[in-house]
């Protein structure tokens, strides 16, 4: 048998780094059995029996803190800037974890002040959020645009929003090609703590808790994506972190749901959109449940803001 | 000397990698960004190169009285790229191809409910036994 030359070495080896970089790269890369239901509906079912075995990746989707902040007001959450994260503590983020942590506190308070119109909360959270990009290492030329931008449209809520989001994306893609794909997360995780926080506090009291009830179950995968994600950062600092996580989540465990029996497989279209009729989850949460969930969420904040 | 080869080597061969997603990035920037007016983006990219014949999935929520628009985007070579919305007990939503570069679908729902968008690259034959891959990105945005 002929030895191979260093070329061909080299080649094979470029191709085996190359297929190890793909599979743990961007979006982590699971197993999945596959799960034939039963068809009882009118509706088709998906054959997943094909797809066993074999590899998919998962991406993983959160609500921004804008969607967060958009579902608790519509639940009659109101604006209340003593629950948002303080501005001076900026000083103390010394290391890029904690600054991509807090750059999502800032960027969920920053969401709630645009949405709720404040527009000097708003201003004084962007120059927090902006700071911390800078100390990331992330700032480019198009940021500067943006502060121009939410101080020429003061009164177009909508403008000002797609300044903050534009700043969300432009954060999320320049961590990215940083190959800082943690730090990214890191920012998920504090903008969608910050975003279940202020929703939780803030609705102490308002009238109708099934409506914010409703937006907590919802958020259970959410949870989960964010745990997934965390644990797949390997780093031994975020052990208390992904405890409280987990723990967060094994609240859950006490919340019984249900679907409700819909006439299912109707989708309508409408001016171009499609209508989906989606069955009702009937989620009970017990009050001593609620509290539970809103203590825990305060408690990962504080771990995330110190 | 050889550990120093393979160590440029190494690192050659992931600022291909790095370059890669990089491109990605660019490419979903570029394609399929602007497509998001007037919805508001959910503030993350996600975009990943795969090769033909993969599958991947993403959960996603959505909410009764916003609105969302979803979008698929692939590189050119993944023309034909099937997709699937799906909820937890397998019921499709909606189905369909990429044609082009990529897909827009506006969503609202009756009830709030977690939905999951499956999707698999078109399987293509290699006759050079060269693996190719491609970009893929799906984005989401959501208005009042």
């Amino acid at each position: 048998m002929n030895k191979l030359t260093t070329i061909q070495r080299f080649i094979i080896f470029a191709f085996l780094v190359i297929g190890i970089a793909s599979c743990s790269s961007g979006t982590k890369q699971e197993k999945e059995s596959a799960t034939t239901e039963k068809a009882d509906t009118q509706a088709v079912k998906v054959e997943e029996s094909e797809r066993t075995k074999q590899i998919k990746q998962i991406f993983h989707s959160l609500p921004s803190p804008i969607e967060l902040t958009f579902l608790f007001k519509q639940e009659g959450v109101q604006y209340s800037a003593d629950k948002l994260h303080d501005v001076g503590a900026i000083g103390k983020y010394n290391i890029s974890r904690k600054q991509a942590m807090n750059l999502g506190v800032y960027g969920a308070d920053l969401s709630y002040a645009g949405i709720f119109e404040n527009h000097q909360d708003a201003l004084k959270y962007y120059n927090s959020c902006k700071q911390l990009t800078e100390a990331l290492g992330i700032e480019e030329s198009n940021y500067s645009t943006f502060i121009t931008r939410l101080e020429n449209n003061q009164e177009n809520k909508d403008t000002i929003l797609s300044v903050i989001s534009d700043f969300f994306l432009l954060n999320n893609a320049n961590l990215k090609d940083n190959e800082q794909e943690d730090l990214a997360t890191y920012a998920l995780v504090g903008g969608w703590v910050e975003g279940m926080y202020l929703g939780t506090q803030l609705a102490a009291g308002n009238g109708d808790m099934d409506g914010i009830k409703s937006i907590l179950i919802m958020q259970k995968h959410s949870l989960q994506s964010l745990i997934q994600l965390v644990e797949g950062i390997q780093n031994s600092e975020d052990e208390n972190l992904v405890n409280q996580m987990n723990q967060l989540f094994s609240l859950y465990d006490n919340i019984e749901t249900k679907k409700a029996d819909t006439d299912k497989n109707k989708v309508e279209k409408k001016d171009g959109k499609l209508i989906l009729n989606t069955s009702k989850t009937i989620a009970n949460i017990p009050d001593d449940i609620f509290l539970e969930i809103k203590s825990k969420i305060a408690a990962l904040r504080s771990t995330i803001i110190k | 000397m050889k550990k120093l080869k393979l160590l440029v080597l190494f690192t050659f061969i992931l600022g291909i990698q790095y370059q890669a997603f990089s491109q990605c990035r660019n490419f979903t920037k570029r394609n399929c960004l602007e497509e998001l007016t007037p919805y508001i983006s959910n503030g993350q990219l996600n975009a990943a190169t795969m090769v033909a014949g993969e599958q991947a999935e993403i959960n996603l929520n959505f909410h009764k009285n916003l609105s969302y628009r979803l979008i698929i985007c692939a590189d050119s070579y993944f023309e034909g790229l099937k997709y699937q919305l799906v909820d937890e007990t397998g019921t499709i939503f909606t189905e369909d191809t990429l044609k082009g570069l990529s897909s827009i679908t506006d969503i609202e729902v009756s009830e709030s409910s977690n939905l999951k968008l499956l999707i698999e690259t078109p399987k293509r034959e290699s006759t050079t036994g060269i693996v190719r891959n491609g970009c893929v990105s799906i984005l989401i945005g959501f208005k009042e």
